[in-house]
């Protein structure tokens, strides 16, 4: 069979097609992957699931645009440059592999602010080093939104709404006291 | 010795070396000051030893601008006029100005002062001594030591530094005994200067008319005079002394009056900082030294930050808050803070953190314009010196530096996850929740030029031999600590010069 021509209707198709992979991203551009699950794992460092959901309702009460779970997830997913499908690295809080040097392990006690760990290259990066280094740097970037009066990153603000469409509840028991 | 106009004879003459207009922290400083040289001074006090309505009617006037409005009293509110000055109404905070004001910043006006910072610190240390604080020290080598404690180091944009408090000195009960016993120095009280009386060419001062409420008249005669009236009584007096020279006193240039300015404050927001130790108090009050002074720490912005974000410069005072007081969210919020740092730290550490809210308050250097001024009226006050007209302007530019800050410290906290800021001004509506500070600066400027300042670097009015003004008028920006501490140690700079000059 020959290949039909290039109609005009098949080329905005392609063109529309092409578009909407750009604008996914590598969310898109994977295998098949499970939103709410991702979801999930985004959400599941949240300690006071029950806070980011609270905060997560203001934010979907000023911006309603953002009110679709697969929509929020797809969009972490690209900012994060996180690959759903893909085995994950260490946990951020995890001890690090014992390294030389005198600094190895050791946790702040200041209010010193170390610079993010330096990750060998070609070592996965976990979730949350992603989340950490992506909310930092939209901080540092002015990529913020205001919920009431706070100033929040977009990534944080994103986070906290997709808490409150899962549900804090369905998160789990907070990590500490409140 | 301590006289009041009504103990004087109608007409009377009094004569001395030096007159000095004004008994508020700088004419109080100056007359101490001078007393050790043997010069002769008498330092008049418009006001008696106490508050009086009646004498402090002598300020209102009409008022503009952004802040303040007709009914803001201002004028008759911002300042106290009875024997201590504004001192009867200070707060104490004390803090020398920081080195870069003293320089030429274009984005906030092109003269800087005359002065270095170097030359006024040995006045400074003196200075400390008037307002009962420990000196500076000017290496504020407190930053090496306790600066766990605080939210930001010297590394960031923002850095801490510090107020001293004084207790705060009331300089009129706490130096009365030391002028009653200084053996050349007569206090006047409810000596309201009418008239500063010059040759014919207004070229020299030849003398000072003085009347009191009660309607007694006096006159002073001396080598030289200092005005020290307060930063917009100063103008208001230049102003009204125009029977000679119409357009007042050392006004030929139309600069008397011009760039008055006061700090804007606003209450920006709220933070909320997650810190391994407790904070705030910090940034209240604490005590330094064996003899318990009392100082605390304030934030601003890096004079690296201010040049590459061309701001003037800033201070951020952070308040205690009770919980009532907390926007919506302040929990929350909190908690998603600590979250977000847990990433960092771990959830051992975090475990560790306290969580502390503050209110904060934004004060910032205004812009020297020369449309806020002071001018006089057709009406009289009781004395039939004309009452003044203050329209203080803030530009966008100033609303624009103010949240400029604001965003600044919520970038600061955030990235580097010391906490999250809550931010209550918005463009919209830049001066809701703004207010003064009742720190009046720039209406009789310095500066070489008699055509774009009003005294000489020596605080003497240009084109007139024997006047000299003391105090936060002659500042040509106004810089961003309290004034009290630089006015003091600008005066005992002049008491330098006039010791000099008097020889």
């Amino acid at each position: 069979m020959s290949e039909s021509p290039l109609t005009r209707r098949r080329f905005v198709a392609s063109t529309l097609a092409l578009a909407g992979l750009a604008v996914l991203g590598p969310a898109a551009c994977g295998p098949s992957w499970d939103r709410r699950r991702a979801a999930r794992s985004l959400a599941g460092f949240a300690g006071y699931a029950e806070a980011w959901g609270a905060v997560g309702q203001e934010y979907l009460a000023a911006y309603p645009e953002e009110k679709g779970l697969g929509s929020i997830t797809e969009a972490l997913v690209t900012d994060l440059g996180w690959q759903p499908w893909e085995p994950e690295g260490p946990r951020a809080d995890e001890p690090p592999e014992p390294t030389e040097g005198p600094e190895s392990g050791n946790v702040p006690e200041s209010g010193e602010v170390p610079e993010s760990g330096e990750v060998p290259e070609g070592a996965p990066v976990s979730l949350e080093t992603r989340l950490h280094d992506r909310v930092a740097e939209e901080h540092r970037t002015a990529v913020t939104v205001q919920v009431e009066s706070w100033i929040l990153s977009r990534t944080e603000a994103r986070i906290a709404a997709l808490i409150a469409l899962l549900g804090p509840e369905s998160l789990g028991a907070p990590a500490g006291d409140s | 010795m301590l006289l009041n106009v009504r103990e004087l004879a109608e007409g009377q003459v009094l004569q001395c070396d030096l007159c000095v207009i004004g008994a508020g922290a700088a004419g109080i400083t100056l007359a101490l000051r001078l007393a050790r040289t043997g010069r002769s001074v008498v330092l008049l006090e418009a006001g008696g030893d106490v508050y009086d309505q009646a004498t402090q009617k002598l300020y209102t006037g009409r008022e503009s601008g952004t802040l303040i409005k007709p009914d803001s009293f201002y004028l008759a509110a911002s300042r106290t006029r009875y024997f201590g000055g504004s001192t009867n109404h200070w707060n104490g905070w004390c803090r020398p100005m920081d080195p870069e004001t003293f320089l030429s910043r274009p984005w906030v006006h092109p003269d800087g002062w005359l002065l270095k910072r170097s030359e006024l610190d040995p006045y400074y240390d003196q200075a400390a001594g008037f307002a009962e604080i420990s000196p500076f020290n000017y290496k504020e080598r407190w930053l090496d030591q306790p600066n766990k404690r605080f939210l930001f180091n010297p590394a960031a944009d923002f850095e801490t530094t510090f107020f001293h408090l004084s207790p705060p000195t009331r300089f009129g009960p706490r130096y009365r005994g030391d002028l009653e016993r200084a053996r050349d120095v007569r206090v006047v009280l409810d000596a309201n200067v009418t008239q500063i009386e010059v040759d014919a060419d207004a070229r020299h001062v030849v003398g000072l008319e003085v009347k009191s409420l009660a309607g007694r008249s006096v006159r002073v005669q001396a080598r030289g005079y200092v005005l020290a009236a307060g930063g917009i009584e100063n103008a208001r007096l230049l102003l009204a002394s125009n029977r000679t020279q119409a357009e007042g006193l050392g006004n030929g240039r139309d600069l008397v009056g011009r760039y008055f300015m006061d700090h804007p404050v606003i209450r920006a927001g709220f933070l909320v900082a997650t810190s391994p130790q407790r904070s705030v108090d910090r940034y209240t009050a604490f005590t330094i030294g064996r003899r318990e002074h009392k100082a605390r720490g304030v934030l601003r912005p890096t004079w690296e930050v201010q040049q590459r974000e061309r701001l003037p410069n800033s201070l951020v005072v952070l308040d205690p808050v009770a919980p009532a007081n907390l926007p919506e969210l302040a929990r929350e919020i909190s908690l998603l803070s600590l979250d977000m740092t847990r990433l960092e730290i771990g959830s051992e550490a975090i475990a560790r953190r306290r969580v502390e809210f503050m209110g904060v308050r934004v004060v910032v250097e205004p812009i020297p314009d020369p449309e806020s001024r002071a001018t006089l009226t057709d009406e009289l006050d009781a004395l039939g010196v004309p009452r003044l007209h203050l329209h203080w302007s803030l530009s966008d530019d100033d609303a624009r530096n103010l949240r400029t800050v604001a965003r600044l410290l919520a970038r600061e906290l955030s990235w580097r996850m010391r906490g999250r800021m809550s931010l209550m001004t918005t463009d919209d509506e830049p001066w809701l929740r703004a207010g003064w500070s009742n720190h009046h600066a720039g209406t009789t400027r310095m500066h070489a030029d008699p055509g774009r300042g009003v005294v000489d670097p020596d605080s003497r009015v240009h084109g007139v031999d024997n006047l000299w003004i003391a105090g936060g008028s002659v500042f040509p920006v106004a810089g961003v600590s309290n004034p009290t501490l630089t006015i003091l140690a600008l005066t005992l700079r002049l008491a330098d010069h006039l010791e000099e000059r008097l020889a």
